[in-house]
C-alpha cells in the first residue's frame, strides 16, 4: 500500500505532461495564417535584429543555421537553413514561432513581439539565396483621422473578438482598412499583450483569444482593444466572458501560522492552551497541598 | 511560642550554625546600600531612555537587539540552573547536592525574576506590555516565551518556598534574638508546620511534583528563547540545533554562576563544614560534563555552516573567525570554555579558589557568548539598506545602554543577598534527615 501511495504522484504529474502537451497543439494551422506575410520590407537591419532574437530564443535548440548543429532531440529540431524549412511559408514560420510546434517547441506569442518574430523570419530567410518576398501589407500606411469609433464583438463559444474600426466623420460610417489593432487584457500591474490584428476592407480584424487566461468569478476579464499611431488613437475597454473563472482563496480566510488569533491553527490553539491548564493544574494542585498543611495544623 | 517536637529533633549544632547566616547585620546594610546608589544610577540611565527614546542606545536599524537582548538570553540561560542541580541532580537520588539545591534555586529565581524586566528595558514602549497579554498571538514565539518565563518563575519561586516551608517553623527555635517581624513573618510562612508524618508526606509529594514539573518547564524556556533566534532565516541564526544548543549553553553559565555563589557564602558565612571541598569537586566535574557537551554543540553549530560555506553563511563565519568580531569570538571560546573545561579535568584545580576564578572567566565568558549569539548575525541583513550610515553597520553599545543593562544584574545581586540573609542557605530540615552525608566526608 506504502507503494502505491508515492507512485501516486508521479502518476499524477505523468498525467498533467501528457495534457500540457496535448494543450500545446490545441491550435491549428490555418490557410489565413499561411498566407499571412509581414508588415515590413525585410532588410538588413532587420535581419540583424532577427539574429539577436534567434541567437537568444532559438539557437539552444536549432544550432546556427546553415551549420546543422542543431541540438540532439526527438523529434529532432532540424536547421532553419535547410530546404524543409526554406519551403514553409513566411507565414508558416511566424506561426510556428508564435505558437509553438509539436510536443518540444514552445511558444513564443508571449516572449518577444510580434514584429521581432518577424525579424527572425527575416534572419532565416537570409539564408535562401533564392527568395523573394512577397508583397508587404503595410499596415502603418494609413493614417488615421476624423471620428474614429471602435466597437468589440465577442463570440464566447469560438473564443473570438472581432473588432470593427470605422470613421463617421461625414454622418456615415466608413470602414479603415489597414489599421492595426491592439487587443491587450487588463491585469493587475498592467496590460497583458494579446495581440495585434489588421483590419480588412470592411473594417475588421479578427483575434483569436487564448483558452488559458484567467478571468474572475464568473470568467469576465477586461479587453482594451488600441488603435492609432502619431496623428490619432482609439481605444476602448469592455469585459468580456473569455477567460476562465477563477475563484481566489484568500490566505488570510485560511487558519494559518500568520493569522489573527481567531484563524490560528487548532492545533496550535489546543497545544499552548493544554499545556496552559497542564501547568497551571499541577500548580493549583501543589498550592492545595499547602492548604491542606495549614488547614490540618489549625485543627 | 512552644517548640514543636519537629525542632527538638533537629541537631541544635547544625540548627544553630545554619540559622546564624540569617542575619540583617551591618555588612549587610552596607551592601545593600551601595547595590541600591549603583541601582539608582542605572534607574536614572534607563529614565534617559524612556525620555529620550531608544536612539539613546546603540541599537540601530541593522542591529536592532542589542546587549538587551544578549543580557536575556544571558538570564534565561542562568536561571536553568535550578532545573540542574535540583531536579537532574536531585531527582538521580545523589544526595551530595541538598546544601547547594537552596543556592541554586535562589539563584533560578533572582534570574527568571529579572529576566522579564531585561525583556522590558529593550522596549521602547513599554507603556504597550499588556498588549503583549491582551492581544498576543499563539503563534508568535514571544508569546510562548512570555508564557514559559513567567511559569517558570511562578514554579521556581514555589519550590524555594516550599522546600522552606520546615525550615520556617525552626525560625522560632534558631532565630530567638532577630527582629520580631523576622519571626513573624517566619510564623506566617510556615503554615504552622509541625512536622508530622503526613505533612512530611504531603510536603514531600508535592517537591517531587514541582521538581519534575520544572525540568520541562526550565527546557521550554531556554528553548523558546532560542527558537526567536532559529524561527529566523538569517545566517547564524538559520539552525535546527538552536534549542539543545542553547539548554547546554545555560547549565555552563547556570553553573559557573553556582560555583561563584558557593564560593562566596562559604567564605562569608562560614560554611566551610556544609559546602565542602568535596561538594567543589563534584560541581567541578558536573561542569566539565556540561561543558563538553556545550563544546560538542559548538563544534556543530559551526563546523556545519563552515563547511558547506553558503555566501552568507561564509560572511557571518568570516567575521567570527578572522574578521571584526574574532577578538571576542575566540576569547570566549578559549578563555571561557576551552581553558576552564581542561583545568577542571585535574583534581587539584577542583578546589574552591581556583574553581572561583575558573567559574568567574566561565560566566564572564558565557555573557560575551550571549553577545557573539544575537549581535554580529544581524550586521549583514538580507535586504541591505541603500547609502547606510556608519553607525548601522557597527554596533556599539553607548554608556546609558550598558548602565540599563547593568541594572538588572545588580537586582539580581540584591534579590540573592536578600533572600540568602532572610532565609538559611542550607537547606537545614533536609541536612538534618541526610546527615549521613556530612559524616560520610
Amino acid at each position: 500500500m506504502r507503494v502505491k501511495n508515492i507512485t501516486t504522484p508521479f502518476f499524477l504529474l505523468a498525467f498533467l505532461s501528457i495534457s500540457v502537451g496535448l494543450m500545446s497543439q490545441v491550435k491549428p494551422l490555418t490557410d489565413s495564417d499561411k498566407q499571412k506575410v509581414a508588415a515590413f520590407k525585410f532588410t538588413n537591419e532587420s535581419q540583424t535584429r532577427g539574429m539577436q532574437q534567434y541567437n537568444n530564443n532559438c539557437k539552444s535548440c536549432h544550432g546556427d543555421p546553415g551549420k546543422k548543429n542543431y541540438s540532439n532531440l526527438d523529434p529532432i529540431p532540424g536547421d532553419p537553413a535547410s530546404a524543409e524549412y526554406q519551403a514553409l511559408t513566411d507565414g508558416e514560420m511566424f506561426f510556428y514561432i508564435t505558437n509553438g510546434k509539436g510536443q518540444l517547441m514552445p511558444m513564443f506569442a508571449n516572449a518577444i513581439s510580434e514584429s521581432q518574430r518577424w525579424d527572425i523570419v527575416a534572419y532565416i530567410r537570409s539564408f535562401n539565396p533564392n527568395y523573394i518576398q512577397a508583397e508587404v501589407q503595410l499596415a502603418s500606411d494609413v493614417n488615421l483621422s476624423g471620428a474614429l469609433r471602435l466597437k468589440l464583438d465577442v463570440f464566447k463559444e469560438e473564443k473570438r473578438v472581432v473588432a470593427l474600426l470605422t470613421d463617421s466623420t461625414d454622418g456615415v460610417q466608413k470602414p479603415i482598412k489597414s489599421a492595426t489593432i491592439k487587443l491587450s487584457v487588463k491585469r493587475q500591474f498592467g496590460n497583458l499583450n494579446i495581440g495585434e490584428s489588421q483590419t480588412n476592407e470592411l473594417g475588421i480584424a479578427i483575434f483569436d483569444f487564448p483558452v488559458d487566461i484567467p478571468g474572475n468569478e464568473e470568467g469576465l476579464l477586461e479587453l482594451i482593444a488600441f488603435a492609432g499611431n502619431e496623428s490619432k488613437e482609439i481605444s476602448v475597454s469592455q469585459l468580456a466572458p473569455l477567460g476562465l473563472t477563477v475563484v481566489p482563496t484568500k490566505l488570510l480566510e485560511q487558519r494559518s501560522w500568520f493569522n489573527i488569533n481567531k484563524k490560528a491553527p487548532l492545533w496550535l490553539i489546543i497545544s499552548y492552551l493544554s499545556a496552559l491548564a497542564a501547568v497551571g493544574g499541577i500548580l493549583l494542585y501543589v498550592l492545595l497541598q499547602l492548604k491542606k498543611i495549614k488547614e490540618m495544623n489549625k485543627e | 511560642m512552644e517548640h514543636s517536637d519537629f525542632s527538638s529533633k533537629i541537631p541544635t549544632k547544625i540548627g544553630e550554625k545554619l540559622f546564624s547566616t540569617v542575619n540583617l547585620n551591618i555588612k549587610f546594610h552596607i551592601w545593600m546600600g551601595f547595590l541600591s546608589v549603583l541601582l539608582l544610577a542605572c534607574f536614572y540611565a534607563y529614565y534617559i531612555q524612556l525620555r529620550d527614546g531608544l536612539g539613546v542606545t546603540g541599537i540601530r536599524d541593522f542591529v536592532s537587539w542589542g546587549i538587551y537582548l544578549s543580557n536575556f538570553v544571558f538570564f534565561v540561560a542562568t536561571s536553568l540552573v535550578g532545573m540542574l542541580v535540583s531536579s537532574v541532580v536531585g531527582l538521580s537520588g545523589k544526595k551530595w547536592v541538598i546544601p547547594i539545591t537552596r543556592i541554586a534555586e535562589i539563584i533560578a529565581v533572582a534570574f527568571a525574576a529579572v529576566a522579564g524586566l531585561v525583556i522590558v528595558s529593550d522596549m521602547g514602549r513599554p507603556d504597550r506590555l499588556a498588549y503583549v497579554f491582551l492581544y498576543g498571538r499563539f503563534a508568535s514565539p514571544i508569546f510562548w516565551d512570555v508564557t514559559v518565563v513567567t511559569l517558570y518563575f511562578g514554579i521556581s519561586f514555589l519550590l524555594l518556598y516550599v522546600t522552606l516551608i520546615p525550615d520556617l517553623a525552626l525560625g522560632a527555635k534558631f532565630l530567638k534574638w532577630r527582629p520580631k517581624w523576622l519571626l513573624w513573618a517566619y510564623n506566617l510562612l510556615s503554615l504552622g508546620w509541625k512536622g508530622t508524618e503526613r505533612e512530611f508526606a504531603i510536603l514531600k509529594k508535592s517537591i517531587r511534583i514541582l521538581l519534575i514539573l520544572i525540568i520541562p518547564m526550565a527546557l521550554a524556556i531556554h528553548t523558546v528563547t532560542s527558537w526567536l533566534f532559529a524561527f529566523n532565516p538569517r545566517a547564524g541564526w538559520d539552525s535546527t540545533i538552536f534549542g539543545p544548543y542553547f539548554v547546554s549553553g545555560a547549565f555552563v553559565s547556570g553553573l559557573s554562576c553556582l560555583m561563584i555563589a558557593m564560593y562566596f557564602f562559604r567564605k562569608n558565612y562560614k560554611l566551610e563544614e556544609y559546602l565542602t571541598d568535596k561538594l567543589f569537586d563534584n560541581v567541578g566535574k558536573l561542569l566539565v560534563l556540561v561543558s563538553l557537551v556545550y563544546i560538542y554543540f559548538n563544534i556543530n553549530e559551526l563546523i556545519v555552516p563552515g563547511y558547506k560555506l553558503k555566501t552568507h553563511e561564509a560572511i557571518h563565519l568570516r567575521e567570527l573567525f578572522i574578521g571584526h568580531h574574532s577578538v571576542l569570538f575566540w576569547s570566549v571560546q578559549i578563555f571561557g570554555l576551552i581553558i576552564p573545561t581542561i583545568l577542571l579535568l585535574f583534581k587539584p584545580v577542583r578546589k574552591p579558589f581556583p574553581m572561583l576564578l575558573l567559574g568567574v572567566m566561565v560566566l564572564v565568558g558565557s555573557w560575551f557568548k550571549r553577545f557573539i549569539l544575537v549581535v554580529p548575525v544581524q550586521e549583514h541583513p538580507y535586504l541591505p539598506i541603500q547609502h547606510v550610515p556608519e553607525i548601522f553597520k557597527v554596533y556599539t553599545p553607548t554608556l546609558i545602554e550598558i548602565m540599563v543593562t547593568i541594572g538588572p544584574m545588580v537586582m539580581v545581586l540584591m534579590i540573592i543577598t536578600v533572600l540568602t540573609k532572610l532565609f538559611p542557605v542550607i537547606p537545614v530540615w533536609e541536612m538534618a534527615e541526610h546527615g549521613e552525608v556530612k559524616e560520610n566526608e
